[in-house]
């Protein structure tokens, strides 16, 4: 249906007649201000030469306005009395009933025009194609294209209308020959250079590219068309859409100021319901399918919308209505099971989408984009063979799709990974560095799911499938064909795929946070057979986060406190949009924090046992609604009041001590998306460029229970290194938010002025308080060991840099340090461990990294790796005494 | 002198006479060159680097006299820069370096600083009038039968490769090719290569021109990894005079015309060997060598054997190498002990 609107206006720009150009009210003006968007202006000027009938010109003009209106009927009415073929507007009627959904009528406009042979009879017999094609007639429809074609080659389609027309045949026949995409996009070049002025084959050209997945190309040639007519509708929705898929937030205004301009405008309207389907609004999705089909009732599109809410919302029997409805109307119709699967794999149905996916290829083998969202999601799902043949097969059919292309690249890198296998895992680790991360790795996730299957009481299939990227392009690619994600790791249910802690730089994140996150994910995903909301299961990992070691999990933040105060917190009904649908940067950040204090909430005050019985419920089927009463009996309004009154007591000193100030997005987390935000460290928001000191005084005087002045004043004197004076305001300010240990935080200050005075005990705990809520601030870690040491806590020296290890394990004084701890307190597997850690890590002193794991080795009893690690250690420096010495006592020449 | 350095020593001693191609007695001569810093910090940067590769040669055993510091500020340190590291004075100390060396001597040239090659011919940055490749190239050309090692540590000196390689000289960049302008890091692990000890990887007491490679080379990676930052030098190697560099050159073990066998046998420094050689000890050495040579044998057929029957054939050779040094540290004991009594200028050994 998209493509018929986006025809329908090319019909309307044909150069104005001369008689035209004679009249005293200029066409040409009235041209001008359809180009520009004043489509209201144009109409007026066109009513006002009343008692005139309209010629040709007028016609086209008019019409043109009242369909980028949406005023389809009246657009109709507007041929009454004309004679359409005649005047050479046969096309144009034809269209104009086709976006009012009367198929048939409109076939027979577009016969007569044909049969005319006037100016439009060549795109006439191209619409008629079309309809053949829309029909699931494909065969017939082709040799229409193709028809096409040979006008072109012939030099028949010498008009800007009917090199679109040309193009679009290109375009739908790159199914058959993918070079004839290139014919498309030379077409669409030609046209536009044919009439530069005509919007139309620019929307095409970003179409073209947004299908290929090119959105820099798209954007670029539909901002093209905005500068000249910001109100364009179809350039908007393409413009959404584009945004749409690069994550843009302003996608849903951009769509908005479409629909604003044709409230009529179907692919809009489905275009909508899409995004509501998304964030799982399931409702508002029918609805505006509904609209969509009150203009076109046959539209495909739509009812391919409403068949995929009946799926998700387990309405089997309407699904398999709407299904079989459509595929009667078209039995061709693959893209019914693409969007199918496309729907599935957004909410996590990964098997389901696949086997759509499969079912798109059976009814049209030609379906390349089901040949690869089969291949995708067998990916997913682990059955990494036949998704790489599917993925060639869609790659063959269409080599444009960088999506294809990307995954198939990566999967040409997967020799290079070793596969490391567990009791309920199986790593997929690259090779340079699966010597040092697997036993972290195995450990860490051997015992999440030791913890996590007793308190879901569920255990998933094993084994769970974990890729390692040391590259953050690669794991992009991995999870959603391109480069570019935010996330740090991404959940398929039995599949995981993380950056390595390579792939990020030191204190950008945390990947044991990360691991856990997305191993609760399986937990949840799986036992829910994928039909938990995004918001709960997201909720839930933060949650199990929170609860693995101290510090992990998202922090509270200014923002959240400033949204909480100003009431930008969503409530539980639409708390899926600030993941799906954010509507300003920070939003997903604080979405994941507030989802994690739902869960935690929930538990707190209705135990585990609820948020079991509440993944039993959307296991089920259930609605929000119904889960939540079932669970808490509380209604999803008495719910948010209850929650928000909770926050608004939990943090309601912080919140009274940050003052009006707005919030300032600098400060949090900037990055978002599956497995949680990006921890990358940010700007001090407390840092003023040239702070006057005694400006700052007099406000932290006045200001005593204002956190930012107080931080503000006490950073300004700390970088003076007034560090006696700079004690008192950063007090304050950590007594009045002690939940803050983002950018600038007291405790670090506080610690460092510490330090300097030789206050390692206070250093320590300021920095102890520190670390038990941020695990990426790797210099405290740092810092807080060696302090520790220092006074002869070796303990909690071992186990802080232990955790540090979650931050970053390439640190080489780390793991010497943890070895000879381990050593000097008899616990030798532990100090093999670090010792292996530290080959694995290449050092400079191979011989003796070598040597020492050995003596590990040797000391735990391992004799036979000893033996074998000492020889390795004696390859390289053969005559290295100390590995002799224990080479000849490993076989009992010692001395 | 602990088992280890005395094992090291008397094998040096065999292993000069049968591998390197100067003389047993030869010396080595150390020029290290401070270019322009452009900001405090680099020039202060630059001359840690020089002072800690001058610090390592003299404690590798070179006399005062053979090591030579020319900076951009001799005010940094009056006492050991010799002057100022203008061309001038550059190419007048390489000359006096061709009237003070000999034959089978080596000769380290090391440049820390800053350089450019992406447009006109690859330099060095100097104080004043910079030199060109070609124009060190031409002074070197006096040094033909001495061995050089050539390692230019700044940016963009991959240009340096070409113009300067030469059989039986090493020329070592930071950077493969002049394009790299970034800020190179390669210099100061150049520097900690030498310094302490820290590159000396097979763990005979020296570091080679090979061992300092690859030990700069893999801190740089590493640095770069761990900063999670694009890698912006790589340096070559070359030794084998055909004018194109290697990342990761072969060494001693690879046959052919590789990169990196003369870089593994060239030592920064030098020891004074015992001034005579018990029979017992000669004897020892040479069993030593011979060890060696079987297991370098045994390793070329690594990839063809059976894990576990390499293994036990390295033990075996191991284990029979162990026990030799072992013999060899309580002959060279023996040694030290009556050098310290009857030594020819009557001081013990280091």
């Amino acid at each position: 249906m998209q493509v018929l609107v986006l025809v329908l206006v090319f019909g309307a720009w044909s150069p104005l007649t001369a008689a035209a150009q004679d009249e005293a009210v200029s066409l040409q003006d009235i041209e001008q201000w359809i180009l520009t968007g004043r489509y209201g202006d144009a109409l007026e000027q066109l009513d006002a030469r009343s008692g005139q009938a309209d010629d040709a010109g007028a016609l086209r003009l008019r019409v043109e306005a009242l369909t980028s209106m949406g005023r389809y009927e009246d657009a109709a009415r507007a041929f009454d009395g004309a004679n359409a073929a005649g005047l050479g507007l046969g096309v144009l009627r034809g269209r104009v009933a086709l976006l009012a959904g009367d198929r048939e009528q409109a076939g027979r406009w577009f016969e007569e025009a044909r049969a005319a042979r006037g100016p439009d009879g060549l795109v006439a017999a191209f619409e008629l194609a079309l309809l053949l094609w829309e029909r699931g007639e494909i065969e017939e429809a082709t040799r229409g294209f193709y028809g096409m074609i040979d006008a072109y080659n012939r030099g028949a389609a010498d008009t800007a209308a009917e090199l679109l027309a040309v193009g679009r045949a290109c375009q739908l026949l790159g199914r058959d020959d993918p070079e004839l995409f290139k014919d498309a996009l030379r077409a669409y070049d030609e046209a536009v250079a044919l009439d530069p002025s005509w919007p139309l084959p620019r929307v095409r050209i970003g179409e073209l590219f947004l299908e290929k997945y090119d959105s820099s190309q798209a954007r670029s040639s539909l901002a093209d068309v905005l500068r000249m007519n910001p109100r364009h509708p179809e350039a908007l929705l393409a413009m959404a859409r584009t945004m749409r898929f690069d994550g843009d937030p302003r996608a849903q205004a951009t769509l908005d100021a479409a629909l604003d301009v044709n409230p009529n405008l179907t692919p809009g309207r489905v275009f909508q319901a899409w995004l509501h389907l998304g964030a799982e609004r399931f409702r508002e999705a029918r609805e505006e399918a509904g609209k969509a089909l009150d203009v076109d009732s046959g539209s495909l599109t739509a009812r391919t919308l409403l068949a995929a809410a009946a799926f998700l919302e387990g309405r089997d029997e309407d699904f398999a209505r709407l299904r079989d409805g459509v595929l009667a109307d078209n039995p061709r119709y693959a893209d019914l099971f693409n969007d199918l699967a496309d729907a599935s794999a957004d909410n996590r149905l990964y098997p389901q989408a696949r086997d759509f996916a499969a079912e798109a290829v059976r009814i049209d083998p030609k379906s390349w984009r089901g040949y690869g969202l089969l291949g995708m999601n067998q990916l997913r799902l682990g059955d990494i063979d036949a998704g790489r043949a599917n993925l060639e097969t869609s790659f063959a059919g269409d080599p444009y799709n960088v999506w294809t292309k990307n995954t198939l690249d990566l999967l040409d890198t997967f020799g290079e990974y070793r596969m490391v296998e567990s009791e309920h895992f199986e790593f997929h680790i690259h090779d340079r560095e699966a010597d040092l991360l697997a036993p972290y790795m195995v450990e860490l996730a051997e015992e999440a799911w030791t913890k996590l299957s007793e308190r879901y009481r569920f255990e998933p299939p094993t084994p769970i499938r974990v890729e390692v990227y040391p590259s953050h392009a690669d794991f992009s690619v991995r999870t959603v064909g391109l480069a570019g994600l935010g996330a740090l790791g991404v959940c398929f249910g039995p599949v995981l795929a993380l950056d390595s802690p390579s792939a990020r730089q030191v204190g950008h994140f945390n990947w044991g946070g990360t691991l856990w996150h997305e191993i609760a994910h399986t937990f949840t995903l799986l036992a829910t057979d994928a039909k938990i909301p995004r918001w709960f299961t997201e909720g839930l990992s933060v949650l199990e986060e929170r609860r693995a070691r101290p510090g992990w999990g998202d922090d509270v933040q200014v923002g959240f406190l400033t949204a909480l105060r100003d009431g930008e917190l969503l409530g539980i009904a639409e708390i899926n949009d600030g993941f799906v649908r954010p509507k300003f940067p920070n939003q997903i950040a604080l979405s994941y924090l507030q989802a994690s204090l739902i869960s935690e909430w929930i538990e707190e005050n209705y135990g585990f046992g609820a948020i079991r019985s509440m993944l039993a419920g959307y296991r089920d089927g259930k609605s929000t609604e119904d889960v939540f009463d079932e669970a808490m009996s509380l209604s999803l309004d008495d719910f948010d009041e209850r929650f928000f009154g909770h926050l608004r007591e939990r943090f309601g000193g912080a919140m009274a001590a940050l003052g009006d100030a707005p919030s300032e997005p600098d400060e949090e987390d900037q990055d978002g998306g599956e497995g949680g935000p990006s921890r990358a460290p940010t700007r001090n928001p407390f840092e003023r460029r040239e702070p006057n000191l005694e400006q700052l005084a007099l406000a932290a005087m006045e200001n005593p229970d204002d956190f930012r002045i107080q931080m503000t004043y006490g950073y300004a004197l700390f970088r003076e290194e007034r560090f006696a004076e700079a004690e008192e305001p950063l007090v304050r300010g950590r007594d009045l938010f002690p939940e803050y240990v983002g950018s600038g935080n007291a405790y670090t200050l506080l610690a460092e002025i510490y330090r300097q005075q030789e206050r390692e005990e206070e250093a320590i705990e300021a920095l102890m308080t520190l670390v038990a809520s941020n695990e990426t601030a790797w210099d405290e870690h740092l810092a807080l060991a060696e302090l520790l040491g220092a006074a002869g806590r070796e303990e909690e020296e071992a186990e802080v840099l232990e955790r540090s290890l979650y931050i970053s394990p390439y640190d080489l004084g780390v793991h010497r340090r943890l070895a000879e701890l381990a050593f000097a307190s008899d616990r030798f597997a532990l100090a093999v461990r670090e010792r292996a850690a530290l080959v694995a890590l290449d050092p400079p002193d191979r011989a003796v990294a070598l040597y020492e794991l050995a003596l590990a080795q040797h000391r735990a009893g391992r004799q036979e790796s000893a033996r074998r690690t000492v020889l390795r250690a004696l390859e390289v420096a053969p005559g290295y005494d100390p590995a002799q010495e224990l080479l000849l006592e490993l076989v009992g020449k010692g001395s | 002198m602990s088992h280890r350095g005395w094992t090291a020593l008397l094998v040096a001693a065999v292993l000069v006479c049968a591998l390197a191609s100067g003389p047993l007695g030869a010396e080595s001569h150390l020029l290290v060159v401070t270019g322009v810093g452009g900001e405090q910090v680099y020039t202060e940067r630059f001359h840690a680097w020089a002072t800690r590769v001058v610090e390592a040669a003299l404690e590798a055993g070179l006399s005062e006299e053979r090591v030579v510091y020319l900076a951009e500020r001799p005010d940094l340190d009056p006492e050991r820069i010799r002057d100022r590291s203008t061309g001038e004075n550059l190419l007048a100390e390489i000359e006096a370096l061709t009237k003070r060396s000999s034959a089978g001597d080596t000769v380290w040239i090391l440049l820390f600083g800053h350089g450019s090659g992406s447009a006109g011919p690859p330099r060095f940055n100097l104080p004043g009038r910079d030199l060109v490749a070609e124009q060190y190239a031409a002074a070197l050309e006096p040094l033909s039968d001495r061995r050089v090692v050539f390692i230019n540590t700044s940016s963009a000196s991959g240009g340096f490769i070409a113009p300067l390689a030469k059989e039986g000289r090493v020329v070592i960049t930071a950077t493969r090719s002049g394009a790299q302008g970034n800020e190179a890091l390669f210099g100061g692990y150049i520097a900690e290569a030498f310094d302490g000890g820290a590159g000396d990887m097979n763990k005979d007491g020296r570091t080679s021109a090979l061992e300092a490679f690859e030990f700069a080379q893999r801190e740089v990676d590493r640095y770069y990894r761990q900063a999670g930052q694009i890698r912006t030098e790589h340096a070559l190697l070359e030794d084998n005079g055909d004018g194109t560099g290697s990342l990761e050159p072969a060494g001693l073990a690879a046959d052919g015309p590789v990169d990196g066998r003369l870089a593994s046998l060239v030592l920064l420094g030098e020891e004074a060997l015992p001034a005579a050689l018990t029979e017992e000890s000669r004897e020892l050495a040479e069993r030593r060598g011979d060890i060696e040579r079987r297991i370098d044998e045994l390793r070329l057929q690594r990839e063809s054997l059976d894990e576990d029957v390499y293994l036990e054939e390295l033990q075996e050779l191991m284990v029979e190498l162990a026990l030799v040094d072992r013999e060899l540290g309580e002959s060279g004991a023996k040694s030290e002990e009556a050098e310290d009594s009857d030594g020819p200028n009557g001081e013990p050994d280091r």
